[in-house]
């Protein structure tokens, strides 16, 4: 099966029962992260086809002839992607499990809506759980990106 | 154990591949549920998303949505958020989360039926059901559930909802706002100048499948919404609705919730002052 | 205070943030090593039962299955699983696999092998037949006359009683609690009961052994305590500690469910016999019931008081459920007390008495206030229960009764972690101006007792305060190590352990602070056993202040050998120089960089590394203190509840990084409303939970969390590193108080079983 990730395109078998976080992960996406295998939890999200879904319970075969994101293609290697830099500047990651999964999510939401707000943000989190921030300045951290990646598009 | 993944291109070809297969085989449609907890005699997953069963588009009289398409696509889809007080789209921005929706369909989760804030608020849209079965069919969703259609070997192929003045609201009680419902309540009317038509009170997650309150619902129709038929309709509604005991709250309570649910989407939809 | 600093007092980025936002596989389970096994683990279906056989050979024969453990091929030794020192407080009532279980997901057996689902289809195969046993599924069963014996083995060490279900037990008295509160002018109480809760760090318990080229065993694992796993794991295993090197890379988070030994054994013995790296990760379910989870607790608290308001005594009597194994319940029922009584100095009569007993559930560990959580329920409210009854003001009887500086609590000594404590008098606090932010903030005076309505919502307020520690005083100890680079960089080893907190930052700053560079230059690691010095570990609120301590004192003796070095080369006095912006400067003017004086050193004269290991053990453990404040409002119609606003201000001395330390206040309390309204492990009539997934068992997600704003008001900690006191666990005591006593000010009922559910809200409002 034909499927791209972080524009690396793949060509190989895959097992029929497997997840697409099971799936990433043994191409070396560790950035995709296990915290429940039972789509609660967002650790494991990652963009199709600029979407975000759970990995855990998405079919690894139904991402056949897809575009997938993982956290380690937001950016080119050694730079760092707005939102990333947002989220260590507010201190929006502590643990940072779930930090992928929030980025992931953040992604597709700032694409969609360039100046959410607060509580919009919190919707597009509402997947993702953590349990080491109380989600303040994860919030904050997105609107802060947000904010940088307005001016830019401005300049 | 999964053996196999086939991706027919066509609604026969799936139903032909389900009917052979047998409970060896499973349609996938987001996959969500079967990407976990695939059951041990099944072999074969059948992927529908190359069927063409991906599209919402409106005519003078119906949203149709294909089967595949997501909650997501529903979600962003204009008239559902404009159609019957908007209800579809409120209700479905109450539903798990972004990462969810974007994965499940529409076709899943109503093959699936329980677990659901969808069922019961597109019953109270009086929506219809299609599915495939050999033949393309189409029935109200009420009686795709009262018939428990779901259990043939059918694939279902779309949902549709009727564009006409129906108003409606939605009220998911939950233990957070992640959560599967403890009780939710849907209620659509239609009225001709003040006199309400048609009404449909649906209590859901009782905890069991949204369940429509014929009795509740009748005692509506043929007069204007007042304060004293809608208290009298939740009333019913509390006395005739069917509920259980579950972690996420006792069968009392349940009773309870429906009542007083059931009350604020009719208020809402009355234009009173509704706090909550 | 803090702008006598340059980089303390800065929120400076993580020093591991680039590899966490960016993905890098820097967490246990991303090791994936050729060859590795993989390990499963058979829970007891039972609560309570005798293992009469167990047939492992079909299991065995299955292709691809490397080994089967069970009681039959593993070593016997009794242990405690906690991760405490030496030696440790809680019993040895555990054994690696035992002939009796006494939890549904007790360990009966483990496979490894090639994957996950052969080692888990192997575990299908293994026949165990059981003698089921009554089993006790609380308090009060376990208690009662007749009660089965749940630790009836002969060979455990360090139970209380165990014929009568006790692990643990302790007391204090000070004065006559009795006395007093038959003659005080007014006198309260109220029991509050708290319930099973699992820490539920989104990274399960995840570790990965293997043999380096020499034949030592290498753990890889999300662990609190590397030191106290190798030292366990040399016991249990029964192998010398030089055998063992533990690592522990980046965790994805712990809150004390990580400060166990729980996996580490098995992972390490599967490889000890193999010869083959392996890897086990629990699962969500396993990680829910068969890890750690809060210790429940009944506590009844009685307080008495003048007309002015002063108390004269306090009497707590704690009963704690451990669950089956008794690990970390002393310290814990210890805590209930120690870590709440002094908050309230003015008391001459204070009792406590705490016990913590066995029960067939899951078992409890170290969570996140470690029993203070669960005594700052009935205290602050009983506190509110008091201020009712007086007629005044519920701040201001708090204002009378706490703690202020250079005053101390016969307490302190009294009541330590399963003994004694030490002596202390409060060297710094800020809670006045907590309390004062706090109050203006909700709108306190405006706010309280009116009832405020909105349709069917009645608001209300409510408040409560709090105090903690940082470190066991005499007990816990954290070394550090610094050395200076040619470059002029500089490496800290420490043993401390950053389990997402940032400590490595925070610890990182300290170091950068003392020696005059930026953070960029400390190049901090933590830890390897077989590199850092020791620490006991992340936990008890210890490591800004232990180790910081520890990381302040060895760079200032790198200091001073910078300073004799650089002194040489400017040909002046090393009382003369200080350090700055990565040069050693003199009164004159003229400097040396840092990396001119590493050269020197390595290479040009008089050659000695430039470094220095030193060690902290606290004499006192400074409280942190925390006033919290509540706005909800209630749904009388349905019962729901909705927090409207809450206010946290917080005293933790310096702020060494003000964003991290807000981080964990704002976790603490995220975690505390979990545990006030949402979160609790529920059982069936067969002790199984019935909840084991977030689908059930519910966290707060981000629309789950109101307006929280958290305010630090700084103190300064003269025993502290530049002042600071430690602050990741005191937030989430808060919480439940906090929101029980503004339930009260909204409906006027008392709620006594958190989680406080819109169900419970619902029937006390149809009872009241
Ligand atoms: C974490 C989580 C939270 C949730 N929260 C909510 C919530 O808040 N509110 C709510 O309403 N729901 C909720 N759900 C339910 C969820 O929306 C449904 O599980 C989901 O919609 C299923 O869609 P799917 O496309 O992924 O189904 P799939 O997993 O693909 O299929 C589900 C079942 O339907 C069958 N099937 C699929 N497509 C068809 C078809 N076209 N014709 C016939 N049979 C078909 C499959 O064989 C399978 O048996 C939640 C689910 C999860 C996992
Ligand atoms: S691991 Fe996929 S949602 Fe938790
Ligand atoms: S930072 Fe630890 S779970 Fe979010």
């Amino acid at each position: 099966m034909r499927f791209t990730v972080n524009d690396q395109v793949f060509d190989i078998d895959v097992d029929p029962g497997a997840s697409l976080l099971d799936l990433l992960r043994r191409l070396g996406f560790y950035g995709v992260k296990n915290g429940c295998d039972n789509g609660d939890c967002g650790a494991c999200a990652v963009l199709v086809d600029a979407r975000s879904v759970t990995s855990c319970d998405y079919p690894a075969r139904a991402a056949e002839g897809k575009r997938i994101v993982t956290v380690e293609g937001l950016a080119p290697s050694g730079s760092l992607h707005p939102l990333q830099a947002a989220f260590l500047d507010t201190g929006a990651v502590q643990c940072g499990f779930c930090t992928p999964g929030m980025l992931i999510s953040a992604v597709e939401l700032l694409e969609h809506n360039p100046d959410p707000s607060e509580s919009e943000v919190r919707e597009a989190l509402r997947g993702n759980l953590c349990r080491c921030t109380g989600y303040t300045k994860p919030v904050e951290a997105i609107q802060l990106a947000a904010a940088r990646m307005r001016e830019v598009d401005h300049d | 154990m999964i053996t196999d993944y086939l991706r027919p291109t066509s609604i026969s070809e799936a139903f032909e591949t389900l009917t052979e297969l047998g409970p060896a085989g499973r349609l996938v449609g987001g996959g969500t549920e079967l990407a976990i907890h695939p059951p041990a005699d099944v072999s074969t997953l059948i992927d529908l998303s190359a069927a063409g069963l991906r599209f919402i588009e409106a005519d003078e009289t119906f949203i149709h949505v294909g089967a595949t398409s997501t909650l997501t696509d529903m979600l962003e889809y204009a008239r559902c958020a404009t159609s019957w007080s908007g209800v579809v789209h409120t209700m479905l921005r109450q539903v798990a989360s972004p990462l969810h929706r974007n994965a499940a369909t529409i076709g899943g989760h109503l093959a699936r039926g329980r677990l659901s804030d969808v069922v019961p608020t597109l019953m109270a849209v009086d929506a219809t059901v299609l599915f495939f079965d050999g033949e393309h069919r189409s029935v109200p969703i009420v009686d795709f559930y009262a018939d428990n259609l779901k259990r043939n070997t059918i694939v279902v192929t779309g949902v549709r909802i009727p564009l006409d003045d129906g108003e409606a609201a939605f009220r998911k009680f939950a233990r957070t706002t992640y959560d599967l419902a403890t009780l939710n309540t849907a209620v659509g009317i239609r009225r001709t100048g003040e006199e309400v038509t048609w009404a449909r009170i649906v209590v859901g997650e009782r905890p069991t499948l949204g369940m429509p309150l014929p009795e509740a619902s009748e005692l509506l129709v043929g007069k204007p919404l007042t304060s004293d038929s809608i208290a009298r309709a939740s009333q019913v509604a509390r006395d005739t609705v069917d509920v259980r005991s579950d972690p996420r709250g006792s069968a009392e309570y349940r009773r309870h919730l429906a009542e007083v649910l059931v009350r604020r989407c009719l208020s809402e939809i009355a234009g009173e002052e509704v706090f909550a | 205070m803090t702008d006598q600093f340059n980089v303390v007092g800065q929120s400076e980025r993580r020093v591991d943030g680039y590899a966490l936002v960016t993905g890098k596989p820097v967490y246990a389970g991303d090791l994936d090593l050729p060859g590795m096994l993989h390990v499963a683990v058979l829970g007891s279906p039972h609560p309570h039962a005798r293992i009469v056989d167990i047939d492992t050979s079909e299991a065995e024969e299955l292709d691809g299955v490397a080994i089967v453990l069970t009681h039959q091929n593993t070593p016997a030794t009794r242990y405690t699983t906690a991760g405490q020192g030496f030696p440790e407080p809680s019993p040895y009532d555990t054994r690696m696999f035992d002939t009796k279980v006494r939890f549904v997901g007790d360990r009966v057996a483990a496979v490894a092998a090639e994957t996950i689902d052969i080692a888990r289809e192997a575990l299908s195969l293994i026949k165990v037949s059981y003698e089921p046993l009554h089993p006790v599924l609380s308090i009060d069963e376990a208690l009662a006359d007749r009660a089965p014996i749940i630790h009836d083995e002969d060979d455990a060490s360090g139970i209380w009683d165990a014929e009568h279900n006790i692990a643990g037990a302790v007391e204090a008295n000070v004065g006559d609690v009795d006395g007093a509160l038959q003659t005080a002018y007014a006198s309260v109480e109220f029991t509050g009961e708290t319930q099973y809760a699992q820490h539920a760090p989104i990274e399960p318990h995840v570790s990965v052994a293997y043999l380096d080229d020499n034949g030592r065993l290498v753990l890889y694992t999300s662990t609190q305590v590397p030191f106290h796993v190798r030292r366990i794991m040399a016991q249990v295993l029964g192998i010398p500690v030089r055998q063992i090197r533990v690592i522990k890379p980046r965790i994805g988070g712990g809150f004390g469910v990580k400060q166990e030994v729980l996996i580490e054994d098995l992972v390490g013995l599967v490889t000890l016999r193999t010869g083959r790296p392996s890897r086990l990760e629990l699962t969500r379910a396993e990680e829910f019931y068969a890890s750690r989870t809060r210790h429940p607790m009944r506590v009844t608290v009685r307080l008495g008081a003048g007309a002015d308001g002063m108390l004269q005594a306090i009497d707590m009597q704690a009963l704690e459920n451990t669950g089956a194994y008794g690990a970390h319940n002393l310290t814990v029922v210890s805590n209930t007390g120690s870590k709440t009584l002094p908050l309230y100095n003015k008391a001459p009569n204070v009792r406590f008495s705490g016990r913590g007993i066995y029960t067939n559930l899951p078992v409890g560990g170290a969570y996140r206030g470690y029993g203070a959580t669960q005594g700052y329920f009935p205290l602050e409210v009983a506190m509110d229960m008091l201020a009712e009854q007086l007629g005044m003001d519920a701040v201001e009887l708090r204002r009378k009764n706490h703690i202020r500086v250079g005053e101390t609590s016969p307490i302190f000594e009294e009541l330590g972690e399963g003994r004694k404590g030490v002596p202390q008098t409060l060297g710094s606090s800020s809670l006045d101006q907590c309390i004062n932010i706090g109050a203006e903030r909700i709108g306190w005076a405006d706010k309280r007792g009116k009832r405020h309505r909105e349709g069917p919502w009645v608001h209300g307020v409510g408040m409560s305060i709090h105090m903690q520690g940082s470190g066991i005083p005499a007990i816990d100890m954290a070394a550090a190590t610094i050395k200076l680079n040619d470059d002029g960089s500089i490496n800290l080893l420490i043993g401390a352990t950053d389990l997402g907190t940032g400590s490595d930052t925070v610890l990182g700053q300290i170091a950068a602070e003392v020696l005059g560079v930026g953070l960029s230059e400390v190049i901090v690691l933590s830890s390897d056993t077989d590199v850092t010095p020791f620490d006991t570990g992340a936990y008890a609120s210890s490591t800004t202040y232990v180790s910081g301590n520890a990381v302040r004192r060895a760079a200032e003796a790198v200091k001073n050998q910078i300073f004799d070095v650089a002194s040489a080369m400017l040909k002046t006095d090393p009382e003369s120089l200080h350090l700055e912006d990565g040069r050693a400067i003199a009164d004159d003017g003229r400097s040396v960089t840092l990396s001119e004086v590493a050269l020197r050193s390595l290479y040009g004269a008089d050659q000695f590394q430039i470094g220095a290991t030193a060690s902290f053990v606290g004499d006192v453990s400074p409280p942190p203190f925390l006033a919290s404040f509540a706005e909800v409002r209630i749904d009388v119609e349905t019962g729901k509840l909705e927090i409207v606003n809450y206010v946290a201000a917080a005293d933790c001395g310096t702020a060494i990084n003000p964003r991290l330390a807000e981080g964990q206040v704002e976790g603490a309390i995220a975690n505390g409303i979990g545990y006030a309204l949402m979160e609790e492990m529920r059982f069936d009539k067969y002790g199984r939970m019935r909840n084991p997934d977030f689908g059930r068992y519910k966290i707060p997600a981000s629309t789950d969390m109101p307006p929280l704003e958290v305010i630090l008001v700084d103190s300064y900690e003269e025993t502290g590193p530049m002042g600071a006191k430690s602050i990741a666990e005191i937030g989430i005591n808060a919480p439940i108080p906090t929101l029980a006593n503004a339930i009260y000010d909204a409906i006027g009922v008392r709620l006594t079983h958190p989680p406080f559910t819109s169900e419970k809200i619902w029937r006390a409002l149809q009872n009241s």
